[in-house]
């Protein structure tokens, strides 16, 4: 049976205050356009300016290093966005990042085949999805607190699959795959990455499905209405959520070499929500801005290469990286 | 100024796109019952939003007696507002008006005294004076004649008539000296509305005054001293309850001078022979907005339902679109029973939806004018869930040429339209599933002339094609000229059904006024 | 307002909502003392009380803010940036090593308010940049590496030492949990938060002043979050910049536990401490138990919030929704 549409997202403040609230942005011109692609403005700033302070920093090495560090939070946030557009939230995209990578290491270390295990740790965060979609669109329990159920419980729940809190998986064929280059050039990472941002992008852009999480997002109550199937939609949307942890939880695992329940995708949503943050969709739902999350998710990485590159204390980044986000919900706000 | 406790002069409010009061009065007397009447958008929850300061008005001033019955309180020129006079929900109320709006605001989880006096509970030494709280919570209540009400309970956990007699507690214990009640019996019981009116007239003797927002003539006739009449945003204008009469009051609020310069009768009811029976409802009810309602409507048939607000029309167009699902009776689509459990089972049987609220139930603002033609029909453009970008476009330059939408192009973001535009991409919305039966509530709302006469055509072109639409509106002349027959409701039921010559507005506002035919008409000729 | 309640969910929901916390942790302690006798010893109990008095603190502004339908993923890095605080000065300054930190604490959780209500933030974008942003405040406080706080202090030997045979730290606890459950419940300012978390829009129409009280609201939650990372500090005697992460997770299933609803408005400060007594007894009972880890403590906090959650989507949906309509 469908449910009706409640309050997908925690957010008391806006409903009363908008009517009130008059910004003084307004009245500052070019910033609608500021608004559209503040992203690209933020990542260009960051490349200019750290061109300019970094020694090395434009080159091919760099390059690199920034896009293979980007590459977990790229795909838990191209996942993320889906899920904010559709008016919710993931905030257990850590935990599930874990939960498939210890399926993964528990299976192959036990030698079960490379391609079986990776298939078992997609369906493991697959699953996790869909307990969150259930739980979310089914009994209508808001989406931050089932996330933040799975967040609490699943690395727990990783460790008890494999067994102990730390597996190794350097020297294994799947521990070399983490560290293969492509034609001896550009890493797996990058390759995967591009083909998942292509993959996300025809979802967004040509399916019905994309379409129905917009509607849902935009106009809950209206997408019930017009014979959205709310349940299925929103299912799937934290299922393909899940999945894309997945696909970054067992190639981090890979690349690294180990999968260390307690530390593998930490912290990682904080990440993700920024560079959905500073993309540019609306936390309010109904619009995926795809390309503004992959853009974000890039200038959260290269605070944090910058960072690193210029002898800065590692915590600096948490800092600029908080600082970004505010100024980015800032800009948006204005409405 | 001398017996009026409130006098509001040529308040005009706009809001982005939409003028919601143009120079409107209201005079209000010390201890008068005053009725606020208008039907949907006339601007009556805006003017009290206005006086109580939770909008700020464009222009127009305001003047409220204090303790010596002289000097206003606030004061708006033609040069502008000051902002420190203005008012404010807070300032308001230390004034000593008070709302008791229909939403009823207040706080569910907090208990009945907590709720009469949050913000000013009396203190010992910085704690809150619990036994003083209720002990004059009780007080209050028994003042209005209120006995037994556990005032430690949970507001929730009390009846909607208790509830609202909170609300008003609330008033009477700021010592307010005008109360607003909007829609204060929309979900009373016959005997809670008078225990309501018993309260009323307590507070009348004690020369508090009220304004009395209701669509319910019988009330308004029984409990109101005098009738402030508003349509359309503007004044229509005030008289003494004695003064009018039930049918003299409907036709002031729906408004039989309209601008319209359209024909009155233009269709020519084809004959219900040789038609399949498309739809057919039989004691449809459902909690107490909906009692025992059977219609049916033919292929090509025109059904209007015209009836007041409150009078069920809505909730009878959720059920039969499988939004609400019916305590009582029995839908058949295309004589097959029909259960349904969500718009998706009605969509699939050929059923066709447009909201009254567009806004709030039909528009996706922030997505495209393609996307939101083209969303019903969505799953079925293109292969295996790929969108086929290029059918969604045909069907849109169709639809767009055809209804004569005005817009930059199909991309243009839905938010960006205006009302009447939206209205047109959303009957497209479902003219291009080609349904067999087509609910409309109130197709022409917020829409000029022009625009309504286009819907009007469409929705008989429609008929003519061959699919079954029932119609709701609150517009006489839009059901005259439009509808095969005409279902009239009135308070969740339905008190008649008139076809061909018996069609007229007389007919149509005598049914209205005189209510449920089983309901004795002490008041009215 | 429809009222949809029957004789049978008053009952039943009520009953939950009132002692359900209580009975949980009792049947807890009774299950647990069945397996492990020693769990009742009086030793044992202080343990907990121990354990849990800091994150029992944060609890109790956390509480405040999920009461006014908020919610402060802060308080973590608010009480790192205060034990760091307290760390650094507790050597030479003692007084400002009382008062500064605490002081920071409030000056967060004004900065949250502010990004709240003026900015328009939603509550949990808004602390969840603040978590970053203090974190990383930490960090540059502290120089990247722990601090090491005067263990010698009075104020130190104070913190760590037990009264009666009541964990001092305890003591802090419970009597400003007492503080609490009288503002919460005797003061204007307490029943403010419960109408701003029941329903802002009515709250404001009344009259009320809900970006002041939001304000207080968060600001009482930074200074909760400061005074138990200055705690920490002079407990532990050495301070890493990452202290106290998670913190903030803990505390909140402490108040969701102890049966305030997430949404706002529902709830009783007195029950965060059955939440928290909870959350103490589990760490405990896997410790007597052996073979479990602190990760296994994590699943089982997980559902039991789960189960929790259920049972109150299940009692909500049982109160009324705003009614009148045309």
């Amino acid at each position: 049976m469908e449910v009706p549409c409640g309050k997908m997202y925690m957010d008391s403040s806006t409903k009363t205050s908008t009517a009130t609230s008059i910004g003084l942005l307004k009245s500052i011109p070019g910033l609608g356009a500021f608004r559209d692609h503040g992203a690209t403005v933020f990542f260009l700033a960051l490349i200019a300016l750290s061109a300019l302070i970094t020694p090395n920093f434009l080159s091919f090495g760099t390059l690199e290093n920034t896009l293979v560090q980007v590459f977990p939070v790229m795909l838990v946030a191209l996942g993320m966005t889906l899920v904010i557009s559709s008016g919710g939230i993931d905030i257990s995209v850590g935990a599930i990042m874990a939960i498939s990578a210890a399926v993964l290491a528990r299976l192959y270390t036990s030698g079960v085949g490379l391609a079986p295990s990776i298939g078992c740790g997609i369906l493991a965060a697959g699953l996790c999805g869909l307990f969150n979609g259930i739980l979310i669109s089914r009994f209508r329990i808001q989406p931050i607190i089932v996330t933040l159920v799975v967040m609490i419980a699943g690395r727990g729940l990783a460790m008890r699959v494999q067994g102990q809190l730390s597996t190794s998986l350097e020297y294994t064929p799947l521990g070399n795959f983490g560290l293969y280059k492509v034609a001896d050039k550009v890493p797996v990472q990058i390759v995967i990455m591009l083909a998942a941002v292509a993959i996300i992008l025809f979802v967004v852009k040509k399916t019905v499905f994309a379409k129905h999480v917009e509607a849902i997002g935009d106009n809950c109550r209206a997408a019930r209405l017009v014979g959205i199937n709310t349940l299925a939609t929103t299912i799937g949307v934290y299922t393909v959520c899940g999945i894309m942890c997945a696909i970054a939880g067992c190639m981090e695992a890979a690349r690294i070499g180990a999968v260390n329940v307690a530390q593998l995708g930490l912290f990682i949503e904080l990440d993700a929500i920024a560079a959905v943050a500073i993309g540019g969709t609306p936390f309010s739902g109904g619009r995926t801005r795809i390309l503004g999350t992959v853009v974000g998710a890039v200038v959260v990485g290269l605070v944090t290469v910058i960072v690193n590159m210029n002898d800065i204390p590692s915590h600096y980044s948490m800092v600029f990286k908080a600082l970004i986000v505010v100024v980015a919900m800032w800009t948006q706000r204005k409405k | 100024m001398e017996d009026h406790i409130l006098e509001m002069k040529g308040i005009s409010k706009t809001f982005p796109g939409v003028v919601a009061l143009q120079e409107v009065d209201l005079f209000v007397r010390y201890g008068e019952v005053h009725a606020l009447m208008g039907e949907n958008g006339a601007g009556k929850s805006t003017l009290i939003k206005v006086l109580t300061g939770v909008y700020q008005r464009d222009a127009g001033e305001i003047f409220f007696a204090d303790e010596k019955g002289t000097g206003p309180i606030c004061r708006n020129g033609p040069e502008g507002a000051s902002h420190k006079l203005d008012l404010s929900p807070f300032r308001s109320q230390r004034a000593g008006i008070s709302t008791v709006y229909q939403e009823l605001n207040l706080v569910p989880y907090l208990s009945v005294c907590e709720n009469i006096f949050i913000g000013r509970e009396p203190k010992t030494r910085g704690l809150i004076d619990w036994k003083t709280v209720e002990r004059r919570s009780r007080e209050i209540l028994s003042d209005m004649g209120l006995e037994g009400v556990d005032v430690n309970e949970p507001l929730h956990k009390q009846s909607v008539a208790v509830a609202q007699m909170v609300a008003i507690a609330r008033a009477i214990s700021i010592e307010a000296k005008l109360v607003v009640m909007d829609e204060p019996t929309s979900s009373l019981s016959e005997e809670e509305v008078r225990t309501l009116f018993r309260v009323i007239k307590r507070l009348k003797k004690q020369n508090i005054s009220i304004i009395f927002v209701s669509h319910k003539l019988d009330e308004v006739f029984e409990i109101c001293d005098r009738a402030t009449i508003l349509r359309d945003g503007r004044l229509v204008g005030q008289y003494a309850m004695r003064d009018l009469t039930k049918l003299k009051m409907v036709s002031l609020m729906i408004g039989r001078d309209a601008t319209s310069v359209l024909d009155k009768r233009k269709r020519v009811s084809a004959g219900r022979e040789g038609r399949d029976l498309v739809l057919k409802a039989t004691g449809v009810s459902r909690a107490r907005r909906t009692t025992e309602i059977s219609i049916d409507i033919n292929s090509g048939e025109i059904l209007g339902v015209a009836g007041l607000l409150g009078s069920g029309r809505t909730e009878l167009a959720r059920i039969i679109f499988g939004d609400e699902i019916p305590d009582k009776g029995r839908i058949e689509i295309g004589a097959k029973n029909a259960h349904m459990k969500s718009p998706r089972d009605a969509i699939r049987l050929g059923l066709g939806f447009c909201s009254e609220d567009r806004k709030e139930e039909g528009v996706f603002p922030n997505m495209s004018v393609l996307d939101n033609m083209t969303m019903a029909i969505l799953p079925e453009l293109g292969k295996a869930g790929v969108l086929s970008r290029k059918a969604q476009l045909r069907i849109a330059e169709t639809y767009i040429t055809k209804l004569n939408i005005a817009t930059s192009g199909p991309n243009q973001p839905m938010r960006e339209l205006s009302g009447g535009n939206q209205q047109k991409v959303l009957l497209a919305r479902w003219l291009c599933k080609n349904p067999i039966l087509m609910i409309m509530d109130e197709p022409t709302r917020g829409i000029d002339i022009a625009g309504k006469a286009e819907i009007e055509n469409i929705i008989t072109e429609l008929a003519g094609g061959g699919v079954a639409i029932l119609m709701i509106s609150s517009e006489m002349e839009e059901l005259i000229r439009s509808c095969d027959r005409i279902a009239v409701l009135s308070e969740g039921r339905k008190v008649g059904e008139l076809a061909a010559q018996e069609i007229s507005e007389e007919h149509i506002m005598h049914m209205m006024a005189h209510g449920s035919a089983l309901r004795e008409d002490v008041h009215g000729q | 307002m429809k009222t949809t309640t029957t004789a049978k969910n008053t009952g039943a929901a009520s009953l939950i909502q009132s002692r359900g916390p209580l009975v949980a942790f009792l049947v807890l302690c009774a299950v647990a003392t069945i397996f492990f006798p020693t769990f009742l010893a009086p030793v044992n109990l202080a343990n907990i009380l121990r354990q849990v008095s800091l994150i029992g603190l944060i609890s109790i502004g956390m509480t405040f803010v999920i009461l006014s339908g908020g919610i402060d993923l802060s308080v973590g890095s608010t009480a790192a940036v205060a034990a760091v605080l307290a760390a650094r000065l507790s050597g030479e300054f003692p007084t400002a090593a009382a008062v500064i930190p605490i002081l920071a604490g409030l000056c967060i959780g004004a900065v949250n308010a502010l990004l709240i209500t003026r900015v328009k933030i939603p509550p949990f974008i808004a602390t969840l940049a603040m978590m970053l942003g203090a974190r990383g405040l930490a960090f540059v406080l502290s120089g990247g590496v722990p601090v090491g706080a005067d263990r010698y202090g009075r104020f130190s030997q104070i913190v760590k030492s037990d009264i009666l045979g009541i964990p001092c730290v305890g003591i802090i606890f419970i009597l400003a949990l007492g503080v609490a459950i009288i503002v919460a419940k005797h003061t204007s300012f307490g029943r403010s938060v419960y109408a701003i978390g029941g329903n802002e829009e009515a709250a404001r129409m009344m009259g009320l002043n809900a970006n002041r009280s939001k304000l207080l609201i968060y600001m009482i939650c930074g200074g909760c979050a400061a005074a138990a990372g200055m705690l920490h500090a002079l407990r532990i005697g050495s301070v890493r910049p990452g202290a106290a992460e998670g913190w903030e997770l803990t505390a909140i299933a402490a108040v969701v536990i102890g049966g305030t609803s997430l949404t706002g408005g529902i709830g009783k400060m007195g029950h965060t401490l059955y939440g928290v007594l909870i959350l103490g007894a589990i760490p405990n009972i896997i410790n007597k138990q052996g073979t479990l880890t602190t990760l296994d403590n994590d699943v089982i906090t997980g559902i039991l919030l789960l189960a929790v959650i259920l049972l109150q989507s299940r009692m909500t949906n049982q109160v009324p929704s705003a009614g009148g309509a045309a």
